[in-house]
């Protein structure tokens, strides 16, 4: 699936449905509302921290992106608060799992 | 539909043994059939076995060990809570006319695959069950304005109650202090709020009435059954400070069975983490919105073992495809009036709840006498 290939380059892509107009999350070659094959675009690199936690002092939040889908990213800088801006800063494939590393914007 | 009843039951001990899974399943089925001679084993119609362990065939391979021939013979699996889904799909070949005596076994290795879902991406670096349970207890704590110690009470409590239980992985009693003072593995989650994966095994036999009857002299009824999968992905979870998914099965189970919430006597609630089992009472309606920990409290000081009896998942251990039928168990141990130390008074109407990956689904059962 591309977004894996894509991602593995640094590459945030997503699957959208033209008919439906959504972006369809967790990416699939279709849609699941309307079953029409999805498109591959870039995806937002912006969101809102719905919540977040530590570990070993490294915040991880849950955040919603462009009023879309969620998604866990590190904060690798800034201040968590629920409801400030993020901004995926590097995205990729460590370990064998996806990561999104994200910027605290206010 | 027919009615549908709880026959038999067996169980293994919950270790860290490196046990085959082959084994664990037999055990738990042997245990069961020695324990009730009145089992005519060329009456069991299906077999089925729940498990997230990766070996094949294994409910053949657990007929042939067991000495059972049986029609209909497969595997569910649907992370923690493949026992109570096992469950649901022999009620139904049952109810259904499909079978009159289905063998229910479920299994697991403490190094079992079950408890990361690669497929969802939108958990990123985070797959360990511990950063969703962060979220969610961030996220409690916050809407409710609960505390770490407000909290600690569930550890507490359910390792109290596992201690009266002879199959716990773990008898050892722990105060607030040892809860509070235990190894932070997030900043919201300490190793003593977690469930421990661990080996352990657990079977019922479920029969039509007329077989029930040729069997025990106490069947417990299977009268509600709820199900619901909110989603795969943990992100879309409609919010992370309560359990939809349990919300709507024990609604609909409930509904189901004719009773309100009210007249559930003692229940089985999955607690894979502390702040599941308050979520889950106040989802479920068994506590009011943000006083699940106090309910809890309440509970401990008086020592009634209505919530998780046997110890629930953080005090017993967690097998991932035992820990449903294991609950069931417990609860049908409790309405028979036959759970020794942990025993509820006048048990008569009892709930289990059983949910997989971060509550994106739950099952709730309802069992009476």
């Amino acid at each position: 699936m591309r977004f894996k290939s894509d991602l593995q380059k640094g590459k945030f892509t997503i699957s959208a449905c033209r008919n439906c107009q959504e972006i369809v999350w967790p990416p699939s070659d279709f849609c699941s509302t309307c079953l029409e094959k999805t498109e591959w675009e870039e995806a937002p690199r912006e969101g809102v921290i719905l919540e977040f936690s530590s570990k070993n002092g490294q915040y991880f939040c849950v955040a919603e992106m462009g009023d879309s889908f969620c998604i866990i990213g590190r904060i690798t800088s800034g201040t968590a608060k629920i409801g400030s801006k993020v901004r995926i800063e590097a995205c990729g494939v460590r370990d064998g799992s996806s990561f999104f590393d994200m910027h605290v914007l206010d | 539909m027919k009615k549908v009843a709880i026959a038999s039951f067996g169980m293994t001990k919950f270790s860290k043994d490196d046990t085959p899974i082959e084994s664990v399943l037999a055990e738990s089925a042997r245990n069961l059939l020695y324990s009730c001679r009145n089992i005519d084993r060329t009456t069991v119609d299906s077999v089925i076995v729940s498990t997230n362990s990766n070996s094949k065939y294994l409910s053949q391979i657990l007929s042939e060990t067991v000495g059972v021939v049986p029609r209909i013979a497969n595997t569910v699996e649907s992370m923690c809570s493949s026992g109570t889904n096992a469950i649901v799909s022999a009620y139904s070949y049952i109810a259904a006319g499909l079978a009159d005596v289905v063998l229910v076994s479920g299994a697991e290795r403490h190094d079992g695959p079950g408890q990361v879902l690669e497929w969802d991406d939108s958990r990123g670096e985070f797959q360990h069950p511990i950063y969703w349970a962060s979220i969610f207890t961030r996220s409690y704590k916050r809407k409710h304005s609960v505390t770490d110690e407000d909290l600690a009470i569930i550890p507490v409590k359910n390792h109290k109650q596992a201690a009266e239980n002879p199959n716990s992985l773990s008898t050892k009693i722990y105060s607030l202090e040892d809860i509070k003072a235990s190894e932070r593995l997030t900043e919201d989650i300490r190793i003593l709020d977690c469930s421990r994966h661990c080996t352990g095994g657990a079977s019922v036999l479920l029969a039509s009435e007329e077989k029930a009857q040729q069997i025990t002299d106490a069947p417990v009824w299977i009268t509600g059954i709820g199900q619901k999968s909110i989603s795969a992905g943990f992100a879309k979870n409609p919010t992370f400070d309560s359990l939809e998914s349990a919300r709507m099965a024990a609604r609909d189970a409930l509904r189901m069975s004719g009773h309100d919430v009210d007249k559930v006597d003692v229940a089985e609630i999955h607690d894979a983490f502390s702040v599941c089992e308050p979520m889950a009472l106040e989802s479920i309606g068994l506590a009011g919105q943000g006083c699940g920990t106090v309910l809890a409290r309440d509970l401990f000081e008086t020592g009634n073992f209505k919530i998780n009896p046997r110890g629930g998942l953080i005090g017993s251990g967690h097998p991932l495809g035992a820990t449903g039928i294991a609950q069931t168990v417990e609860i049908t141990q409790q309405l028979q009036g036959r759970a020794g130390k942990r025993q509820v008074d006048c048990s008569q109407v009892g709930l289990v709840h059983n949910m997989a990956a971060a509550a994106t689904s739950s099952t709730v059962l309802i069992l009476e006498r």
